[in-house]
C-alpha cells in the first residue's frame, strides 16, 4: 500500500494544481475586464483623426495565405477591398491549392500575370507568378508552390513593402474599420512590434454581404462550447496577459506585425505547427536580448470573426496541432526559461505555460486516473478529496467561465440577445462538465505526437459562410 | 486532507458563490438590456428631432441666436448633451468650411462649456479625458481652462497629456500651442504617430498663415531636450505641407548636424524633406552622404531625394551607385532612371551596355575571379530590375 505521506502529497498536489490554474485564470479575466472597460472609455482621446489627412501613418498590407479555399476566397478578398483606410493593400497568397483558388481569384478580379521586382529577404517555396489587376491596384495574388502557412506568409512579407503587416486567414472576416481600431495601438504605444485582436466564433451569426449583422451563439454543442471557451481564455485570457504586458500568443488568425520586425527576425518559422506562438517568443526573444525598447499588445476592440471547428474529429486535430505548436515553441525558446534575462516572460509567463498550459494535461488526466482508482480500489477512498477535487476543478472552473461571461456582458454586450446569455451561461457549466476532460484529452495526444516528432496540420472540416447567410 | 466538515462546507459555499454569480449576471443582462433598449429608442428619437434641425441651421443664414433657441431645447441631461455631441461629430466630420465653421456656435455654447469645466476640474482621469476630447473643438479656451489645460498636458499619465496637448492646439494663442507641442515633444514614451497627429492640430490653416506655422514649428530644431526621432516627424510634416519657406533653414541645419546613430534618423529625414521641397543646393551635401555613409535606410532616404531633385549629375551618380548598393536601393534607382526622364532611360541604356560587355568578358574567362560573382549576380538582378519596371511605353535600346 501507498504511504499516507505520499497519498496526501499527491492529493494536495492535484488540488494545489487546479487551485492556481483557475486562480490565475479569474485573475486575468477580472484584470482584463478593467482594463478593458477603461481602455474603451479613453479610446476617444487616441483616435485618429488629423493623422489620416497627412501622409505620416503607417501603410498596412494584409497578408492572406490560402490553401483550397475555392468555396469563398472571392467573397472573403471582395470583404478585405472595402476595409477603411486611406493605405492599404491585400496580398493574397495562394499556397499551391489544389482546387482552383487561383482561377477563381483570376477570373473574379480580372487578374494579369505581371512581375514585381522584389527581394527575397526571407526564404520560401519558389513563387510560380504574380498577379495584379488594374481595376483594384491595392490586390496583388501570389501563386506559389505548396509550403504550409507559414512559408505562404513569408512569401507575402517579402512582396509588400508597406510599414505594418496583417496576417489573417482566408476564411475570417474583419470588420470593416478594423485597421483604423488597429493603428489606435500604434499611436497609443511607442514601439509596438505585434499587435493582436480579439478573435470571435462567426458560427451562428448572421451574414450578409460578408458583414456580421446579428451575433448569436452557434447551433452545435461544440460551437457553444467554444464559444465560452473563446470568451474565458482567447479573450479575456489574452488581455489579461496583455495587462501584465506578457502577452504570448497572438493568434494566427489575426495579427498585426510591424513588417521590419519580422523581417530582422528571420520572419516567420516553416517547420513547426505553431508558427504563430514561436514567432511571437522569438519577437520577444530577440527584442530583450537587444536590449530593444519594444512592446507586443493585444487590443480588445478590433474584431476577427472566424469560423470554429463543427465536428470532433476537426476540433480534435486543431487543438492537437495548437498543443504540438506551444510544445515545439517552448523547447525552441527553452533558453528563456527562468532566465532572468528574459524578465518576467522568461520569469514567469513561460513557466506558467510550461507547467500549466503544457505539462497541464498531464496533471488533469492524471488526477481523474487517480479519482478513478480511489473510487475503484477499496480503503482508499477519501471523501474529503473528492469534495475539495470537485471544488477546486469542477466548481471553481465554473465560476471562473461564468466570471467570464459576465465580463463579456459588461464590457462588450456583443450577443444580439438575451437568449444567447442564457445559452452562453448554461454552457459555462457544461464546459467544465466533459469538455475540459475532452480537450485535455487531446492535448495530451497533441504532447505526445509532438515527442513522436508529428508534423502534420491535420485536417479541418469547415462549413463555409454561405450556410449561415441569410 | 482537512475534515469532512470543512470540505463540505467549501462545496457549498462554492455552490452558493456560483448560483450568486449566475443569478447576478442573469438580472443585470436583463437589467442592462432593457435599459440600453430604451436609451436606443430615445436616441433615435433624439437623432430624428435634432438633426434636420442641425442641418437647417449649418445650411442657412444662421446667427448666434439661432444657435441659442437650439440649445434651449435640449434639456440638461447628460445622456442629451452626449447624444447632441455627438450629432455635431457626425456633422463636423461630414461639413468643410463656412457650414463646418457654424457647428462652433454650438460646440462652444455655455450648456456644454460649463459642463465640460466641471468635468475637466474634477478628480477623474475619465472625466478629464472627457472634457480633454471636447475642448480639441473648442476654440474658445479662457485662460483658466487654458492653465487647467497646461497643468493637465504635464500629466505623467501619457493618454491625458496627450489629450490635454491635443485640446490646447484650439487655443487662439500661438505661443501656448507652441510651448504645448515642445512640452510634449520632449517626453520619451510617445509614438510618432502621436506626434504626426498633433502637428495636424498645430497646423490650423484657418488661424495662422504658412510662415507663422513654420517660424512656430522651428524653435522645435533648435531644443536639445527633444529626441532627433521626434524632431524628424516635425521635418516630414513641413515637407509634406510643402513649407518651401523652410527649405534653406533646413538644409543649413543638415550642415550643422554631425552624424552620428542617434541622429541618423533626424538626418534622414531632413534629406527627404530637402529632397520633397526640391532644395537643389542640396545636392552635394545628399550626395556626400550618399557615397560616406553605411546606413542602408539614410543612404535610401538619399536615393529618393537625388531622384526627386533630378538634374543630370544627380542621375548620373545614382546610375554609378548601381553595383556597389543593396537591393532595396538599387530598386529605387531603377524606379527612378526608369520613371523620371529621357535622360534616366539614356543612363540605364549606357548601363546595360558597359555591363554586357562586362558579362561576355567574364563568360569568356576559364577561370573567373570569385570576387567577381558577386558583381555578376548584381548586373544580373539589376537588368531584371530594369526588365520588370520599365514602363511598358518605353524602350530600350539595349534590354
Amino acid at each position: 500500500m501507498l504511504d499516507i505521506n505520499v497519498i496526501n502529497f499527491i492529493e494536495w498536489g492535484i488540488i494545489g494544481y487546479f487551485l492556481i490554474f483557475n486562480s490565475v485564470y479569474l485573475l486575468l479575466v477580472i484584470s482584463a475586464l478593467l482594463y478593458v472597460r477603461k481602455q474603451l472609455l479613453q479610446n476617444e482621446v487616441v483616435k485618429p483623426s488629423g493623422l489620416f489627412k497627412s501622409n505620416l501613418y503607417k501603410t498596412i498590407s494584409i497578408l492572406v495565405p490560402a490553401y483550397n479555399e475555392s468555396s469563398n476566397i472571392t467573397e472573403s478578398v471582395e470583404s478585405l477591398l472595402k476595409l477603411e483606410y486611406p493605405d492599404h493593400e491585400i496580398i493574397v497568397i495562394n499556397d499551391g491549392s489544389s482546387d482552383d483558388t487561383l482561377e477563381q481569384l483570376i477570373s473574379y478580379f480580372d487578374l494579369e500575370k505581371t512581375d514585381l521586382f522584389y527581394e527575397e529577404t526571407v526564404e520560401h517555396q519558389t513563387i510560380r507568378g504574380i498577379y495584379k489587376t488594374p481595376e483594384f491596384p491595392i490586390l496583388t495574388v501570389i501563386d506559389k508552390e505548396n509550403g504550409g502557412k507559414a512559408d505562404a506568409l513569408n512569401a507575402g512579407l517579402n512582396v509588400s513593402e508597406s510599414d505594418l503587416v496583417c496576417s489573417i486567414d482566408a476564411d475570417s472576416i474583419l470588420e470593416q474599420d478594423v485597421l483604423k481600431k488597429l493603428i489606435q495601438t500604434f499611436i497609443q504605444h511607442k514601439n509596438t512590434v505585434a499587435a493582436g485582436g480579439i478573435v470571435r466564433v462567426i458560427n451562428g451569426c448572421t451574414i450578409r454581404n460578408r458583414e456580421i449583422e446579428e451575433v448569436h451563439v452557434p447551433d452545435t454543442l461544440l460551437g457553444r462550447l467554444q464559444s465560452v471557451e473563446y470568451i474565458r481564455a482567447f479573450l479575456f485570457g489574452r488581455v489579461g496577459w496583455d495587462y501584465l504586458n506578457s502577452l504570448m500568443i497572438i493568434s494566427g488568425a489575426f495579427g498585426i506585425f510591424d513588417r521590419k520586425a519580422v523581417l530582422e527576425v528571420g520572419g516567420y518559422l516553416t517547420d513547426t505547427v505553431g508558427e504563430d506562438i514561436e514567432l511571437i517568443l522569438r519577437l520577444h526573444r530577440h527584442n530583450m536580448e537587444e536590449g530593444h525598447d519594444y512592446k507586443i499588445r493585444f487590443l480588445p476592440e478590433p474584431i476577427c470573426w472566424t469560423e470554429v471547428p463543427n465536428d470532433y474529429t476537426s476540433l480534435r486535430n486543431q487543438r492537437n496541432r495548437w498543443h504540438r505548436g506551444l510544445a515545439d515553441s517552448i523547447w525552441r525558446h527553452k533558453k528563456m526559461l527562468f532566465n532572468p534575462t528574459y524578465g518576467y516572460i522568461g520569469m514567469l509567463v513561460i513557466p506558467f505555460f510550461l507547467f500549466f498550459e503544457l505539462l497541464g494535461p498531464i496533471i488533469q488526466i492524471g488526477s481523474y486516473a487517480y479519482l478513478l482508482a480511489i473510487i475503484l480500489i477499496p480503503g482508499l477512498f477519501n471523501t474529503s478529496f473528492v469534495l475539495l477535487f470537485l471544488a477546486a476543478s469542477i466548481i471553481y472552473g465554473m465560476i471562473v467561465s461564468l466570471i467570464a461571461i459576465l465580463a463579456e456582458e459588461i464590457a462588450f454586450k456583443t450577443y444580439s440577445s438575451y437568449k444567447d446569455i442564457l445559452v452562453l451561461t448554461l454552457y459555462s457549466f457544461l464546459e467544465n462538465l466533459g469538455y475540459r476532460q475532452i480537450h485535455a484529452w487531446w492535448q495530451l495526444s497533441g504532447l505526445i505526437d509532438f515527442f513522436k516528432g508529428k508534423k502534420s496540420w491535420g485536417k479541418i472540416v469547415r462549413a463555409g459562410f454561405d450556410q449561415e447567410e441569410s | 486532507m482537512p475534515s469532512l466538515n470543512i470540505s463540505y462546507t467549501t462545496v457549498l459555499v462554492l455552490v452558493g458563490l456560483l448560483g450568486l454569480i449566475f443569478l447576478f449576471l442573469l438580472g443585470y443582462t436583463l437589467w442592462t438590456r432593457a435599459k440600453k433598449r430604451y436609451w436606443q429608442r430615445y436616441k433615435q428619437r433624439f437623432r430624428d428631432y435634432f438633426l434636420p434641425m442641425l442641418f437647417e441651421f449649418v445650411e442657412g443664414q444662421s446667427t448666434r441666436s439661432d444657435a441659442d433657441k437650439i440649445i434651449r431645447k435640449l434639456t440638461k441631461r447628460t445622456k442629451d448633451l452626449s447624444y447632441f455631441l455627438e450629432l455635431l461629430d457626425e456633422m463636423n466630420n461630414l461639413l468643410k468650411g463656412q457650414d463646418r465653421a457654424k457647428l462652433d456656435l454650438l460646440i462652444e455654447q455655455e450648456l456644454f462649456f460649463k459642463f465640460y469645466r466641471e468635468k475637466l476640474f474634477s478628480f477623474s482621469k475619465q472625466n478629464q479625458l472627457l472634457a480633454c476630447v471636447y475642448f480639441e473643438n473648442n476654440s474658445s479656451i479662457t485662460d483658466r481652462i487654458g492653465a487647467r489645460l497646461i497643468s493637465i498636458s504635464k500629466s505623467g499619465n501619457l493618454k491625458l497629456a496627450y489629450g490635454a496637448t491635443k485640446a490646447l492646439q484650439s487655443s487662439k494663442n500661438m505661443t501656448i500651442r507652441r510651448n504645448a507641442l515642445i512640452r510634449f515633444l520632449k517626453r520619451d514614451d510617445i509614438s510618432d504617430l502621436m506626434v504626426s497627429e498633433l502637428l495636424h492640430y498645430f497646423n490650423d490653416e484657418d488661424c495662422w498663415n504658412q510662415l507663422e506655422i513654420s517660424q512656430g514649428l522651428k524653435e522645435i530644431f533648435f531644443d536639445k531636450d527633444i529626441l532627433p526621432a521626434k524632431k524628424r516627424i516635425v521635418v516630414l510634416y513641413l515637407a509634406y505641407k510643402n513649407h518651401f519657406e523652410m527649405g534653406v533653414f533646413l538644409l543649413q541645419y543638415l550642415e550643422k548636424l554631425q552624424y552620428s546613430v542617434s541622429k541618423a534618423p533626424l538626418i534622414s529625414g531632413l534629406i527627404e524633406a530637402l529632397g520633397k521641397l526640391h532644395v537643389k543646393e542640396a545636392a552635394p551635401l545628399i550626395r556626400e552622404y550618399m557615397s560616406s555613409n553605411r546606413d542602408n535606410s539614410l543612404r535610401l532616404k538619399c536615393v529618393e531625394a537625388l531622384g526627386q531633385l533630378g538634374g543630370e549629375e544627380n542621375l548620373t551618380f545614382l546610375a554609378h551607385q548601381l553595383l556597389k548598393s543593396d537591393f532595396s536601393l538599387r530598386k529605387k534607382i531603377i524606379q527612378i532612371l526608369t520613371q523620371n526622364t529621357d535622360e534616366g532611360i539614356r543612363l540605364i541604356n549606357r548601363f546595360l551596355i558597359a555591363n554586357r560587355k562586362f558579362v561576355i568578358h567574364f563568360k569568356q574567362q576559364d577561370n573567373p575571379p570569385d570576387e567577381l560573382e558577386h558583381v555578376l549576380r548584381n548586373i544580373y538582378s539589376t537588368a531584371r530590375g530594369i526588365q520588370i519596371m520599365l514602363p511598358k511605353n518605353r524602350s530600350l535600346a539595349h534590354a
